[in-house]
């Protein structure tokens, strides 16, 4: 008997992903789609039967899978290779206003929201029409809040809340810092100085998006703590260092800031 | 990395790595990056700036929203909490979104104690299953390779 293996032919295989790109309900089964969802985000214990192959326990040696379900897990934080102008959105709930905070944020800028320097949306738009792939570890996020000795029991669902807040209020903060660098913000800076090479966001520019914004209020303490850039150079360098302490700025500290930055660049 | 430590040290910060992805994505997304030419980056002191902050932001969040749970009596901090503080706090533009995000979470967790009772529940023994499996799979990749060259092991 030969025993000959082959790849099966999978030229004529073509599964269609269930059509979510219409964001319509018209999965064949809500829940098998949650499966993915939840699969891909919480890590649960099933692959998920994509409804193709129907309940799965493991992966199949002899058949072919429908390996196209390795697509939905681009979800996985960290894993992902959606861009944020993709509009297929590989969701499964159609229905849901937003899934991962990742996919609102595509669903959003499919609707046109903010690409466009669409001023007025930005107010709206809590991601600002930015998509996140990354996000926070959960279990850091809840050691953090326990660290505080009043804080009792946190709800399961309450550090994937925070952490989505987070994100929200680090595009926030982060674009407004990189507006002050770029020196054409709302604020007092007036002419755009808008650099002509790649310029950094420093520390000073946080600062004063910080003092700026009324909703960072809390943190004018930590800002305060960074120096102006009034502040005399004095030559030293501290290589690396972890403290907000403010180098110089100025531009004619060209060596000393090449040896500061070097630890910068990423 | 250092989630794994057992330490017990209180130097809680966020991951580094993570929170300069996140500063990359930011800056070079179309919203924000627009038409300014060369993206920008941050320097390592505003990274850390920036880190600081958020685990203030962590912190002040957890304590306004424990202060409202406390005043309902609540000794577990939900959501709602969450929301409620966030309102307070000015971000009342987030909660939209959050409570999206809770309402994923929520039926993921339905979904998955679904899954396991069925499992259970289905009265047959692992061999039992794992056989079934192998059925339908093998019935699965019959309608393929009918459809695909035949002629395969």
């Amino acid at each position: 008997m030969e025993y000959r293996p082959q790849s099966p032919d999978l030229s004529s295989y073509a599964p269609q992903s269930p059509d979510l790109s219409a964001l319509q309900p018209r999965s064949p089964d809500p829940r098998l789609q949650q499966q993915h969802y939840q699969h891909n985000r919480f890590g649960g214990a099933f692959s998920g039967g994509s409804g193709f192959a129907g309940a799965a326990l493991s992966y199949p040696t002899s058949a072919p899978p429908p390996e196209q379900h390795y697509d939905y897990n681009t979800l996985q934080p960290g894993m992902a290779s959606y861009g944020v102008k993709s509009e297929a959105d590989h969701d499964y709930l159609p229905d849901a206003p937003s899934a991962r905070g990742a996919r609102k944020g595509a669903m959003q800028t499919a609707r046109g929201s903010l690409s466009n320097g669409n001023g007025q949306q930005a107010n709206t738009d809590p991601t600002l029409g930015v998509t996140l792939k990354t996000s926070f570890p959960v279990a850091r996020i809840k050691r953090i809040m326990q660290a505080d000795e009043d804080i009792g029991k946190v709800a399961q669902v309450t550090p994937h809340v925070v952490s989505r807040a987070l994100e929200l209020f680090m595009i926030k903060l982060i674009s407004a810092s990189a507006e002050q660098a770029r020196g054409n913000q709302v604020s007092a800076q007036g002419g755009s100085i808008g650099g002509k090479g790649p310029k950094k966001v420093l520390a000073q520019h946080m600062k004063r998006a910080i003092i700026t914004n009324d909703t960072f209020d809390f943190l004018t303490e930590i800002a305060n703590k960074v120096p102006d850039a009034s502040a005399k150079p004095a030559g030293k360098v501290k290589e690396g260092s972890d403290s907000e302490e403010m180098k110089e700025v100025k531009p004619r500290k060209k060596a000393s800031k090449k040896r500061k930055d070097s630890g910068d660049d990423f | 990395m250092s989630d794994k430590d057992f330490g017990g040290n209180d130097d809680l910060s966020l991951p580094k790595a993570t929170v300069q992805k996140i500063i990359n994505e930011v800056l070079a997304s179309p919203a924000i990056q627009g038409e300014h030419g060369p993206t920008l980056s941050f320097a390592k002191e505003t990274r850390d700036l920036l880190i600081e902050c958020c685990v203030e932001f962590i912190t002040m969040l957890s304590s306004e929203a424990n202060e409202i749970a406390e005043k309902e009596a609540k000794k577990t901090i939900a959501c709602e909490h969450i929301t409620k503080a966030l309102e307070e706090l000015g971000f009342g533009d987030y909660v939209p979104e959050l409570v999206a995000v809770a309402d994923q979470f929520k039926s993921s967790q339905v979904t998955r104690e679904r899954k396991q009772t069925k499992i259970e529940q289905s009265g047959m023994t692992n061999e039992e299953l794992i056989r079934a499996q192998e059925e339908l799979f093998r019935s699965a990749g019959e309608k393929y390779n009918s459809v695909a060259s035949p002629g395969e092991a």
